[in-house]
């Protein structure tokens, strides 16, 4: 199989069609990282498409410091938080629909439900978002980690190559990251706070 | 066991990465701890939802649109070196034009433009109007 070093050298030659090759190998693994921010797949894949335009404009000016696999995450990465931070007007419109919604089908207590019935949906999807809203919650740092952990399963490793930071750090940010979740889904803040 | 340690090991236990030793421990504490046990659901919910999400396939198509795309950039920056001279050249002759038509509309209005009762005879009152004592006319003759 050709490397994406070589590839990438094909490609500032000349020979641009070869980038087809570089968006296959990732497009999946992008996209996870981009659904695990949105949470939402139109919008994942506009992302997509956006982070290997960006990387592709940018590739002359890939100095292989990095795997390209680690620059074009760090590209998603940057998109994806850029892009929900823009997002911010959905943002407030989704917390007052959740709002109003919610208060008909808050049950206070997390339960794995799938039987089909309708009540049980209805308090699946209430779930589902309120695990997105966890997530989403999260600060920044914390958020790229568990997104890189727990979508894309990349190592501690290679997350601290992504977030340009020692291993010991990914940890730590893994460890607070799990410890805000289940703070925040934990039956007595779900009482309190709104999603 | 008590809860601290039982909650450490609480994701291994739920993707079965545990020594038999330990899980025994976990299923202990977990049969009596009704805390753990909301822990362990809440992981478990958290899961379910990223491994959801995991499984949505992005767009099969996207590699073609893409290329597309890139092929519309390539266009543009062969074009964007010469529609950039003439862009210089037009602006300054739009700059130049509008300057020019402004200053000729606003001449143009200004003599079209007159009050109501404006005319160019000499008004009835001022043609017969004796101004003779006015001015005297020892006044010239000096």
């Amino acid at each position: 199989m050709i490397t994406d070093i070589e590839i990438v050298k094909r490609i500032t030659e000349g020979d641009r069609n070869q980038y087809r090759i570089l968006v296959e190998r990732y497009q999946q693994m992008i996209f996870r990282t981009c659904i695990g921010f949105t949470h939402n797949q139109d919008d994942a894949d506009d992302l997509v498409q956006e982070v290997f335009i960006q990387a592709y404009q940018a590739l002359p000016r890939f100095r292989h410091e990095s795997s390209f696999s680690t620059w074009l995450y760090r590209i998603a990465v940057n998109a994806s938080l850029n892009h929900v931070r823009s997002n911010s007007k959905n943002l407030i419109f989704h917390r007052i629909n959740d709002y109003f919604g919610s208060e008909k089908t808050d049950t206070g207590e997390l339960s794995v439900i799938d039987d089909g019935n309708p009540e049980s949906m209805l308090i699946r999807d209430e779930q589902r978002a309120w695990v997105k809203k966890a997530l989403d919650s999260l600060p920044d740092n914390q958020r790229k980690a568990i997104i890189l952990s727990k979508y894309d399963d990349l190592s501690q490793k290679e997350i601290a190559a992504i977030l340009d930071t020692s291993e010991g750090a990914v940890e730590a940010l893994l460890q607070r990251a799990k410890a805000n979740l289940r703070k925040t889904l934990s039956p007595s803040s779900k009482k309190n706070i709104n999603p | 066991m008590n809860c601290n340690s039982c909650n450490n090991q609480l994701e291994h236990y739920l993707t079965g990465k545990l020594d038999e030793n330990i899980k025994i421990q976990v299923e202990e504490h977990l049969a009596i701890c009704k805390e753990c046990n909301e822990i362990l659901n809440m992981i478990r919910i958290v899961e379910s939802v990223i491994s959801e999400e995991k499984k949505i396939e992005s767009n099969p198509f996207l590699s073609t649109r893409l290329m597309a795309e890139i092929e519309g950039i390539k266009q543009t920056d062969k074009d964007s070196g010469i529609s950039a001279i003439f862009g210089k050249l037009l602006k300054r002759a739009l700059i130049t034009f509008t300057l020019a038509a402004s200053l000729i509309l606003g001449i143009a209005s200004g003599s079209l433009i007159r009050p109501v009762d404006y005319s160019e005879q000499i008004p009835e009152e001022i043609a017969y109007l004796n101004d003779s004592y006015i001015e005297s006319l020892e006044f010239f003759a000096e």
